[in-house]
């Protein structure tokens, strides 16, 4: 972030300050403090570098709540969050409909959709909504017999809508590792937009009602296949749902990481070769970053990107407020992957995805970004060669 | 030296309003530095891109006797950067261009702004190698850590700073431009004006092109992690290593308290829980770096050293020195605060600077974290305060005292390499004289008579009251 904007108020160090002081009320909250705020894109890097130990999501969180709470959110996403995302039904609609403008717009290309708030800036593409969201594909999932370990998933809104196919690849590999998946039908999304926006009582209403959810089904932990999900049930949902440590009541594992840990499962060596991008939520959020490695360097012929340490720029909300350092940070990922000759990114992240994709497709690249699980599965199902 | 309507227009012209920050939020975060030693508003930041935007604003502001304040990166930890007396400060975040490389040369021409680790990476991939390394290289700047001279991670092998600089553009406190040094390899025509300005803490003049002296890549780096039983164990290793002709390019120790503190926030059981340990690493030719590693085990064992293991991978070798970094954030679980001082002795009296500061400490009941840079003899010294308080503080002040007094009685001094700034300003005469002080002050009053130049730092205080 700094190494785009080179501005000290757009460092950790910078916004601590400013929060100290509206604190002390030595300034007062401003439209300009707003932006200086919700400019940050939380990969958390700088509460992992920070000399003097600070967790700043802490501040974050905090300073974004006062000020939303002083000078508003952005209307239409606050209504969006309070009244749509909690209501499944209402959002399915939504998203539906959004679809529907998405095959009919007379577009260049095809099948994607124009992300709206860039809409007069040359525009992103995003890849079409899925006609039947994961959740209701897996209205019923399948019994696994014998199954010795029972876990929920966590699936998330951009998975849900746009990426089903990694809930398809994350219980099809759980399946072949003898273990059963649920998907509590009435998840909602996990509220990681609002605590960007500062909405603190929208994102805990959806703590709640997920927490109600999960808990209607039984289930030995809870599993999820998007980093910025995993990062806000297991960091933010035990503060959101009151201390305590408590959180949803049962241990919350990244998809990676569960099956690094907890399975066995055997792969079979692809023939292409792969490489990682780190989700900052999973890296620095989570502190994993060994454990996707290990599965793919047993599952295709890994290559990690040289040097590479570089964010995506997508971030959530940041890239539909903050377009342009968005794209430039972007950039510097493009270009530490063109010294790559392999043709899949894979991550665990389906934001990082969708920004990869975005990205690459306008530097006229053949690559493609994809979501780890679908590699492994690809490994688990390869009936070739054994590398 | 109010800022008044007049000036402001004048500073809009000379910088485009984008590039001068106004606002009460921006007055905040450039209010103060890594030292935290005192935060006091700006009136303006100015971020120049060129020298002779540069020149402008300071003919301006000393015309008017208004203050102003170089900064880098903000990460001085003696409270250089920080605007006590309002005023402007001159960021150089922008100026940030490596201006080129001569490769058959060997240098370096860069702005000030190009962050420390920014342009290590550029020349290393040119096999060209730019060895200061201060802990902060991922943020700091060049032009901060020519004003700082700033040493670092590597200076038992590669010195400080100083020893890399060969000219300089600097902008006078008048507004005048002048270029001192050479590209020549040696020169001695006139006084070596260089060296004065290296080190000078933004006091005496603003510096806007650098030239830095390269050298080639090392071919080969190891790494060495050796747990001693007592600091002595350590520091003896370190000087047996010298005596033997091993000149280490690190040798970075971290005391009991250091790996106490490590271990708690590490939530690491592997830590031992006695003793100290001392990172070396060691570089060269492939086989002569090799050679040398196995002689500094061999060095390390003859003093005692109940382990030590030598990096055999890029993983190891990151997870030795996460251990090192670890130190700074794992300190605050120590205390609120820490009077962090970066003194340094003579090696030969490293055992029993160490000792004395364990003793002082002890008398004082305060905990005292040492570790840093050991073989050039340096010693970050780390007074840790379990809270901000008055009377506490007071306390803490007073040991530091205690530990410069010692320090300049074993022919050491204050400060190795964060300078002297606000913090240290009022210890300055523990080791400067009256008559070397006022050679000072005769300087700056040449070079700088209305006294716009980071004002309020230690040139401006009289240090020898007590
Ligand atoms: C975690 C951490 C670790 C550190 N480790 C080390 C270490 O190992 N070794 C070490 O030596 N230091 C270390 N430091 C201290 C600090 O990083 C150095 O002093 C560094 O050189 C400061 O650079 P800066 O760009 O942040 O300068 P600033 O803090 O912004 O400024 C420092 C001084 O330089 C002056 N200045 C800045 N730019 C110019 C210019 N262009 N012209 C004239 N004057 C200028 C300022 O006025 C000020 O007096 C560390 C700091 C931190 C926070």
């Amino acid at each position: 972030m700094f190494a785009e904007l080179q501005d000290e108020a757009f460092v950790a160090r910078g916004r601590i300050r400013l929060f100290e002081a509206l604190r002390r009320n030595e300034v007062a909250a401003s439209p300009e403090l707003q932006k200086i705020m919700s400019a940050c894109l939380m990969c958390q890097r700088c509460s992992e570098a920070c000399p003097s130990g600070v967790q700043f999501m802490e501040v974050l969180r905090a300073a974004r709540e006062r000020l939303a709470n002083e000078l508003g959110y952005p209307l239409f996403a606050s209504l969006v969050l309070r009244h749509v995302v909690p209501r499944r039904k209402l959002f399915d609609f939504a998203l539906r409909g959004a679809s529907l403008i998405q095959r009919i717009i007379p577009g260049k290309k095809q099948g994607h959709l124009r992300h709206l708030p860039l809409f007069f800036k040359g525009g992103k593409w995003l890849p079409p909504i899925s006609t039947k969201s994961a959740l209701r594909r897996h209205l019923s999932p399948e019994r696994v017999a014998d199954a010795k370990v029972r876990v929920a998933l966590f699936v998330g809104c951009l998975t849900n809508y746009v990426y089903p196919e990694i809930v398809d690849a994350c219980v099809e590999l759980l399946r072949r590792a003898e273990i059963e998946t649920v998907i509590p039908p009435s998840q909602l999304c996990c509220g990681t937009p609002a605590v960007a926006l500062g909405d603190i009582d929208a994102a805990r209403k959806l703590a709640q009602r997920n927490k109600e959810s999960f808990e209607s089904v039984t289930c030995d932990c809870i599993v999820t296949a998007c980093a910025s999900c995993g990062r806000m049930l297991k960091h933010e949902y035990p503060y959101l749902l009151g201390g305590k440590g408590q959180g949803l009541g049962v241990p919350v594992y990244d998809i990676a990481e569960f099956i690094h840990a907890k399975t066995a499962l055997e792969f079979r060596r692809l023939d292409e070769t792969v490489t990682y991008h780190d989700p900052c939520h999973l890296r620095w959020g989570q502190g994993i970053q060994a454990e996707p490695r290990e599965l793919l360097a047993r599952s295709c012929q890994f290559k990690e990107i040289p040097n590479d340490m570089y964010c995506c720029g997508q971030a959530g909300t940041f890239h539909v407020f903050y377009p342009e350092v968005a794209e430039m940070i972007g950039r510097r990922k493009v270009e530490s992957l063109t010294e790559l000759d392999s043709r899949e990114v894979a991550t665990g992240c389906p934001g990082c995805i969708l920004q990869l994709n975005d990205l690459m497709t306008k530097a006229g690249m053949r690559k493609k970004a994809l979501h780890t699980v679908e590699v492994l599965l690809r490994a688990v199902t390869n009936k070739g060669n054994q590398a | 030296m109010s800022i008044d309507s007049a000036i402001l227009a004048q500073l809009r012209r000379i910088l485009g309003r984008e590039n001068l920050f106004e606002s009460m939020e921006k007055r905040i975060v450039y209010s103060t530095d890594a030292s935290k030693a005192a935060a006091v508003l700006p009136d303006l930041i100015a971020r120049p891109t060129s020298t002779e935007q540069i020149a402008g604003i300071l003919k301006l502001a000393n015309s008017a006797g208004i203050p102003v304040y170089p900064r880098g990166a903000g990460s001085g930890l003696t409270g250089g950067a920080v605007p006590v007396r309002g005023g402007i400060v001159l960021d150089f975040e922008i100026m940030n261009k490596v201006l080129g490389i001569d490769r058959e040369n060997m240098t370096a021409l860069v702005q000030p702004g190009v962050i420390t680790q920014n342009l290590q990476k550029h020349v290393e991939k040119l096999g060209l190698f730019y060895p200061p390394d201060p802990a902060s290289s991922d943020f700091c700047t060049i032009g901060g850590n020519v004003a700082e001279n700033s040493g670092g991670l590597r200076g038992t092998k590669y010195g400080s700073t100083r020893e890399y600089v060969m000219a300089l553009d600097v902008v006078l406190a008048s507004g005048e431009i002048i270029r001192i040094g050479t590209g020549a390899p040696k020169s001695v025509t006139g006084y070596d004006l260089v060296r004065l300005f290296v080190g000078s803490e933004g006091t005496l003049g603003v510096f806007t092109e650098i030239l830095l002296r390269l050298i080639p890549l090392p071919e080969h780096v190891e790494t060495v992690l050796a747990h001693f039983p007592q600091v002595e164990c350590a520091a003896a290793s370190v000087c047996m290593m010298f005596s033997r002709g091993i000149t280490p390019r690190a040798a970075e120790l971290m005391d009991e308290l250091a790996v106490e503190c490590v271990r708690q926030y590490k939530d690491s059981d592997v830590l031992p829980r006695e003793g100290v340990f001392c990172l070396f690493e060691v570089d060269g030719p492939r086989f002569a770096a090799m050679d040398e590693s196995e002689r500094v085990v061999r060095i390390c064992e003859e003093n005692g050293a109940t382990n030590v293991a030598r990096a055999t991978s890029e993983a190891e070798r990151e997870h030795f020195w996460s251990l090192r970094r670890a130190i700074s954030p794992a300190l605050y679980n120590l205390g609120r605060i820490k009077l962090n001082e970066d003194i340094c002795v003579p090696r030969s009296r490293l055992a029993e600077m160490l000792a004395r500061i364990n003793e002082i400490g002890e008398r004082y009941s305060l905990r005292i974290v040492n570790f840093g840079h050991i073989g050039d003899g340096s010693i970050h010294t780390n007074v840790m305060l379990e809270h901000d308080d008055e009377a506490l503080r007071k306390k803490g002040e007073q040991a530091v005292g205690e530990i410069f007094a010692a320090a300049v009685s074993m022919g050491g001094t204050l400060s190795a390499e964060h300078g002297i700034g606000l913090t240290k300003a009022q210890y300055l005469g523990k080791e400067v004289g009256e008559k070397e002080f006022s050679v000072m002050v005769r300087l700056k009053k040449a070079l700088d008579p209305n006294g716009i130049l980071n004002p309020g730092k230690f040139i401006d205080v009289f240090p020898h009251s007590q």
